[in-house]
């Protein structure tokens, strides 16, 4: 049995409840509550309630148990659901999902903001206080689901009272798991290897009475029933405590041993269609013997309905009429996320394997680039052709795997309703968030780093760029500004627009605040995008107050340090008064990259294809520069140039004719000095490994069709360092620079 | 030629026989050492390696190890002793060194590899307190074999990559030209 | 999971690895369906697997039902030591056609 398998289930569960909580609040405070809705919150509190009741969470139980009852006050219309209210929800919603991280961190229930709870349900208590005395039962059961399963599972222990004692020295139990069992993790045959921790595990016998056609099933649902015979000096709590974590919905009978023979046809007669059957079952079991069974049939025969009231005690918190259990279960089946929807077969997988399995791709990719390379070095035609279709497939296989790893941006935007509502509502604004594309694919591991910088730019966006409704009025804006969030795929990069309608970026302030903080020189002339540009700088920040929220430490040079860590740009586009749209363009994936392939000095180094814009020839028109850096003029404008073999001290002489590879990050271009052009190719980029530190302009490894190791350029750094004035006699000449 | 078939893949582990050790002995630098068995993956032989631009010396390189990409050293270089030369006989052991919670595989340049001894603890010296051309910490113990004392490498002190990392952090911050973040005021493009 | 399937002369022999439980069945029952669907004579062979459970052990008996009823055959073949051990636990062992070895609680 293993209790933290469950245990994560219920920390899993419950969050993806209070999502589901969340949203339904947000909708509400905007379209105002619906019957639905309230409907929607019941269920969580309610299930909620009825996981942690398993674990004997009481702390939680008693919490969801206050939102429940309040919730109930709105449901059977005694108070109406205000604005207030809903706060008092989102505030219930985070302190259960405090109490649901104490579960995962195993904090005593008392250290957790106990005040905070106390507070709450006296809160909640005074809701369903002001509720009608007299709740108008009759008109608001009818439409309440029938959706109150027992929290336990229903735990009979029948002894018997009629008949003779059945001759046996064992246990009977008789499990028929909730359908959902399976999927809470739980597994039946687990339990029974546990019995024989303290006792003897005599017989095992599976009920298939349920069980399906294989076409029907659900195979994720429970059919088996187990009818066990078990020998032990334990008594029965024991037996009963071994099967505590079975779920809601379940059913377990315990028959002593010695217990009279009319608990067992109690037994059979619970199970109508098969009572024979299941006969034949205690039969085989060794539960009762021949004669036994008959002896019981005969009693069954000569009593026939209704079955006299036998020595039955209840463990279970409730006895519910079938009808009630049945619509339960049929409720349990719906996942609580899509309700009535058509719930998607997923396969949960770990995402090592998946990690492990794009490496191997990758491999794949590189050696089938290799068995090409040789196929077409010995000219061999018909290798040729057998390979293009081999490639072919290898290339699917690795769309498709790399899909695999792909998950939909929309997991990251999901925390900002909630974020932009508290900001707005703490900041005195008035903010209307939009998403569109949040279906938009990208790799797993960007969306998880990709979290952070976002969080940061909506903070920013609320803090400093949209504007409190009467300023907004005043420039005749509306009074409730929009934040947008938009993702889309562009040539082979996903796309994340944050858009606001705000302020927009001012130059000037920007510029000031620059030449106070020493950033930039007094007679120093910066354009549009340079000025723009200051925004990255570590340590800026434009607000005139710092505020609690942003402006603690992490600015946007931060931001803009994660994006390229993940081989991402950063654009930032803004009109005074009118806005500010902040860009992100990202790789579709980190593990595969299109590259270019150029020699210097019989070295091979890979540049990313995205930022190589054009190649030219290296003419004598480019004026030399110091070092390894010269200005070249191409079709009238300047570019600066890094010469590769000059900036890594390669050996060779240098070749007669050169050329220049264009590259460009952000808005800034520069031309790489190479000795050849070589061509395109798919490469797989490896990390550095570590003993190298973190050579300047080298980005990564691949492996080269021929085995060989090349290195990935790292473009960012050498155009930065093509086109910047350094202090360490590395002037650039005076053609390139301005007075 | 794999040394050690032991790969983890589970609770056993391939356990010497008591008492005596294993070790490999190789030639780098026309000087006779050897390791412990247990800190050798493989041999494989030299092939490509390609330069990482502004390292160490003794950094020659990366290689391509069946896909993964592994850093080739060249251990005498970074004694300050007499460095390798390239022959036919010219190998690559790949030792496995911890760094960071993680095994890194790397690769030591070495002459020619040339047995492996099975030797009997009275044969096994720790390293003197003085006398020695090497530091300390990079020798596990001496080794009599025959007439001679061989010096028994620690390869996970000498490959410790905390070091080496941070020495090849240091070479490029001395070679290389300094970035400024910054590029303003002097993009010549600019009007 | 991980399936390989064999066939010759219209008899399909499919070799079960890893797992068979709650986090596979789904994918499972897809295809045993389908290789139940194609061939009147299936064989599985179990002696790669190393977890079955409840949720594998229900699929398969469907599977073994869903044939019986359609008098199709189905052999289940070389359970591996830990399958047996688990078969057995559950009263099944029975549903195993061909062993190598089959498992034996020991007496204590």
């Amino acid at each position: 049995m293993d209790l933290d398998i469950l245990r994560s289930e219920l920390i899993l569960e419950s969050r993806e409840l209070l999502a589901e909580m969340e949203t339904a609040l947000l909708k509400m405070e905007r379209e105002g509550p619906t019957r639905e809705h309230i409907d929607a919150l019941f269920r969580v509190a309610h299930t909620i309630k009825g996981s942690v009741g398993i674990f004997g969470l009481d702390h939680i139980v008693a919490f969801t148990h206050a939102m429940e009852t309040a919730l109930d006050a709105f449901r059977n219309g005694s108070v109406p659901c205000t604005g207030e209210h809903l706060g008092l929800f989102l505030e219930c919603a985070d302190h259960l999902e405090r109490l649901i991280e104490g579960l995962e961190r195993n904090t005593p229930p008392e250290e957790i903001a106990h005040d905070v709870q106390t507070a709450l349900e006296a809160r909640l208590l005074r809701i369903s206080k002001t509720s009608d005395p007299e709740p108008r039962r009759g008109a608001s059961s009818s439409n309440v689901p029938a959706e109150r399963p027992p929290l336990r599972p229903e735990i009979e222990i029948l002894e018997g009272r009629a008949g003779p004692e059945v001759d046996n020295q064992a246990w009977h139990i008789s499990l028929r798991p909730s359908p959902d069992l399976l999927r809470h993790g739980v597994d039946p045959l687990a339990l029974i290897s546990y019995l024989s921790e303290f006792g003897k595990v005599l017989a095992v016998e599976v009920v298939d009475d349920r069980l399906p056609d294989l076409e029907e099933m659900d195979p994720t649902e429970a059919y088996l029933g187990f009818e066990i015979r078990f020998s032990t000096e334990a008594d029965r709590s024991r037996i009963v405590d071994a099967f505590s974590f079975v779920s809601k919905g379940s059913r377990l009978r315990i028959l002593p041993p010695r217990a009279r023979i009319d608990a067992y046809l109690e037994l059979m007669d619970s199970a109508p269609h098969s009572s024979k059957r299941l006969g034949e079952i205690l039969v085989e079991v060794g539960a009762l013997t021949e004669q036994e069974l008959e002896k019981a049939l005969a009693m069954q025969k000569a009593a026939p309905s209704p079955p006299p009231p036998l020595g039955k005690i209840l463990v279970g918190e409730q006895i519910v009429p079938p009808e009630v259990v049945a619509a339960a279960l049929d409720h349990q089946k719906r996942p609580p996320h899509s309700p009535g929807g058509l719930r998607s077969t997923l396969v949960k997988v770990d995402s090592a394997k998946l990690d492990s399995l794009i490496d191997l791709v990758g491999e794949l990719v590189i050696s089938s680039a290799a068995a090409h390379l040789a196929a077409r070095s010995e000219g061999a035609k018909a290798s040729l052709e057998a390979l293009a279709q081999m490639v072919q497939l290898v290339e699917e296989i690795r769309d498709c795997s790399l899909g695999l790893r792909m998950v939909a941006v929309g997991e990251v935007f999901q925390r900002f309703p909630r974020m932009v509502r508290d900001l707005a509502k703490d900041l005195g604004k008035s903010v209307r968030l939009e998403i569109t594309g949040a279906e938009t694919e990208l790799d797993k591991s960007m969306v998880d780093r990709l979290a952070d910088p976002l969080t940061h730019i909506v903070r920013n966006a609320l803090d400093h760029a949209l504007e409190p409704p009467s300023a907004r009025a005043s420039q005749g804006k509306p009074e409730e500004g929009t934040l947008g969030f938009h993702a889309y795929h562009q040539t082979g990069s996903i796309v994340i627009e944050v858009r606001d309608d705000g302020a927009g970026i001012d130059r000037k302030r920007v510029l000031a605040r620059a030449r106070e903080r020493g950033l930039v020189q007094p007679d120093q002339i910066l354009s549009d995008s340079q000025i723009l540009d200051l925004i990255f700088q570590p340590g800026f920040s434009t607000a005139n107050t710092v505020s609690n929220l942003s402006g603690r430490g992490v600015g946007m040079d931060v931001v803009r340090k994660t994006i390229e860590g993940m081989r991402g740009t950063i654009e930032l586009e803004s009109t005074l008064g009118a806005g500010t749209t902040i860009r992100l363009r990202l790789p579709l994936t980190l593990a595969i990259i299109d590259g270019f392939l150029v020699s210097v000095a019989s070295r091979s180094f890979v540049v990313p294809l995205d930022m190589v814009v054009e190649c030219a020839d290296l003419d004598r028109s480019a004026a030399a520069l110091d070092g390894s850096r010269a200005l070249a003029d191409l079709r009238g404008h300047p570019l600066p140039l890094l010469d590769l073999r000059r900036l890594y001290s390669l050996p060779d002489p240098t070749p007669a004719r050169r050329n220049i590879l264009v590259v460009e990050y952000g808005s800034r271009r520069a031309g790489l000095v190479v000795d050849r052009l070589v061509g395109e190719f798919q490469t797989v980029i490896k990390a550095l490994p570590t003993a190298f530190g973190d050579p300047p302009g080298v980005g990564g490894t691949t492996i080269l069709g021929t085995g060989e190791v090349a290195l990935i350029l790292d473009i960012a750094t050498l155009v930065q360092m093509a086109s910047t004035r350094t202090s360490s006699g590395l002037e650039p000449a005076s053609t390139g620079g301005r007075a | 030629m794999n040394i050690r078939s032991l790969v983890t893949t589970g609770e056993q582990e391939v356990k010497d026989l008591p008492g005596t050790e294993q070790f490999l002995t190789f030639t780098m630098g026309a000087e006779r050492f050897a390791a412990p068995i247990d800190q050798v993956r493989e041999i494989v032989p030299l092939h490509a390696l390609t330069p990482v631009p502004l390292s160490p010396d003794f950094l020659l390189g990366v290689t391509n190890l069946r896909g993964s990409v592994v850093p080739v050293v060249d251990l005498p270089r970074r004694f300050g002793r007499k460095a390798n030369t390239i022959g036919h006989r010219t190998c690559i052991i790949v030792a496995e060194i911890p760094h960071q919670e993680k095994v890194h595989p790397i690769g030591i340049l070495v002459e020619s590899v040339n047995t492996v001894e099975t030797i009997d603890p009275s044969r096994i010296d720790p390293p003197p307190e003085f006398g020695l051309t090497l530091r300390k910490d990079f020798i596990r113990c001496l080794v009599r074999m025959g007439s001679d004392f061989v010096i028994c490498l620690d390869l996970p002190s000498c490959l410790s990559l905390e070091e080496i990392s941070s020495l090849a952090s240091r070479h490029q911050e001395s070679r290389s030209i300094s970035t400024n973040p910054l590029a303003i005021g002097d993009t010549p493009w600019t009007p | 999971m991980r399936i390989t399937v064999a066939m010759a002369r219209g008899r399909i022999r499919a070799r079960l690895s890893e797992s068979l439980d709650i986090s596979s069945v789904e994918e499972a029952k897809d295809k045993l369906l389908q290789l139940s669907n194609s061939s009147n004579s299936l064989e599985l062979n179990l002696s790669g697997m190393e977890r079955l459970d409840t949720a594998g052990i229900q699929l398969l008996l469907a599977l073994r039902r869903r044939r019986e009823n359609r008098n199709q055959t189905l052999r289940i073949s070389h359970p591996s030591g830990e399958v047996a051990k688990i078969l057995f636990r559950a009263g099944l062992s029975r549903i195993v056609d061909e062993a190598v070895v089959s498992h034996r609680e020991e007496s204590p």
